[in-house]
């Protein structure tokens, strides 16, 4: 008799998290379906609160009559573009209050991430909808990135938009920033 | 010692990575590797592994060669090891493509102009694969006719077609498979008519088609 079929599901969707097999799926799941029910569900509900800010892109609540996460830093003239959602902080510890757009990942077509799974056209609606002087790549030096740098650029003269980003090397600069602040 | 480069990275357990990885003596295979090692795309190693239980793992690793890329040519490369990665079956050593890999890996190092380069990696690769293109004759084996129309079935080859104003012209074709590289339109073609049969033996589309702006 053949497992059933939310099972088989669960080991899929396992297998589909980055650095995990077949066996390894096999093994979460059996792992994690002897959990209490309460904390799976606790994660689960949290992840699914979550949602995407629609400038910035960083994780958060939505809340009734407010559009952005991150309407503070509206008007400013400085953006800077980071990998990930733990890099705004970073960043803001730094004393930079200007705004973000965070990308989610680095092009990779080895993985299957093209600029559609990581949504880039949306980073020249925000930088249309709200212009700003200056935008800093700041990504590290590998392969992904340098060629995520490049699609961005691109991105930005095919759009005519008037502003060519500073490209930032986090590994070399240790994350510091592109501007003095 | 084997020679290989990298087409795929992914972090496996918390010190290591899962590597796909092109080498000149067994093609492709995974290996892991600690992150201590890490290779990077678009270099050459000489390597050396051991088997264990699950996948084997480096233990040596040193840079023989590094092939530095501009601009256009990052995304080139990228589309070459993806053709790799969707393509090439597993532990098959594949001598000649290997050796256009490097080739093609060079002269975009070189920052030569990617699109011949392209198409000579894309027909090696499909010849090596078992999907090679025959510019000579039609699906049905008859010989192509200079002044008929021919359309590309990715699956069976050369079709003619009735339609004037559809597919290629048969001298075009054989223009083509005479070597005959002046001509702007049988280079697009050739584009064309690789990416047709590129496609019809994948089961979802190239991530780094997109890359093109």
């Amino acid at each position: 008799m053949s497992s059933a079929r939310e099972y088989q599901a669960l080991v899929r969707a396992l297998d589909q998290l980055p650095g995990i097999g077949p066996q390894a799926a096999l093994r979460c799941a059996r792992w994690l379906l002897q959990q209490p029910q309460n904390s799976l569900l606790e994660a689960l509900q949290a992840a699914q609160r979550l949602q995407q800010c629609p400038r910035c892109r960083r994780y958060w609540q939505p809340q009734p009559q407010v559009e952005f996460c991150c309407n503070s830093d509206l008007g400013h003239a400085d953006l800077l573009v980071v990998v990930y959602d733990d890099d705004v902080e970073a960043y803001r510890q730094q004393g930079y209050r200007g705004r973000f757009f965070i990308l989610h990942g680095l092009l990779s077509p080895m993985q299957g991430i093209g600029p559609k799974q990581l949504r880039l056209s949306e980073l020249v609606t925000v930088l249309q909808r709200e212009p700003v002087a200056r935008i800093g790549l700041c990504l590290p030096s590998d392969v992904e990135a340098q060629t995520t740098a490049y699609y961005i650029r691109q991105l930005i003269q095919r759009a005519e938009l008037p502003i060519q980003p500073d490209v930032m090397d986090v590994d070399t600069t240790a994350g510091e920033l592109p501007w003095p602040i | 010692m084997k020679q290989l480069v990298v087409l795929r990275r992914q972090p496996w357990r918390e010190n290591d990575w899962l590597l796909d990885v092109f080498s000149a003596t067994t093609g492709r295979q995974s290996v892991v590797c600690s992150s201590r090692l890490m290779p990077d795309y678009y270099r050459l190693y000489a390597a050396d592994w051991r088997d264990e239980q699950d996948w084997p793992r480096l233990t040596v690793l040193q840079q023989t060669e590094h092939w530095p890329l501009l601009n256009e040519h990052w995304i080139c490369a990228a589309y070459v090891n993806e053709l790799l990665l969707r393509f090439l079956p597993d532990r098959e050593p594949l001598p000649l493509l290997w050796q256009q890999y490097q080739h093609t890996l060079h002269a975009f190092a070189e920052q030569h102009y990617p699109a011949p380069w392209l198409r000579l990696f894309e027909t090696v690769l499909l010849q090596q694969v078992g999907y090679g293109i025959s510019w000579q004759q039609d699906a049905l084996g008859l010989p192509i006719v200079p002044n008929a129309r021919y359309a590309m079935d990715g699956q069976q080859g050369w079709q003619r077609v009735q339609d004037q104003t559809s597919g290629y012209l048969g001298e075009w074709i054989l223009a083509w498979a005479k070597g005959n590289s002046r001509r702007p339109e049988l280079w697009r073609m050739a584009r064309d008519v690789l990416r047709t049969v590129i496609d019809a033996r994948l089961d979802r589309p190239l991530v780094s088609r997109d890359f093109l702006i």
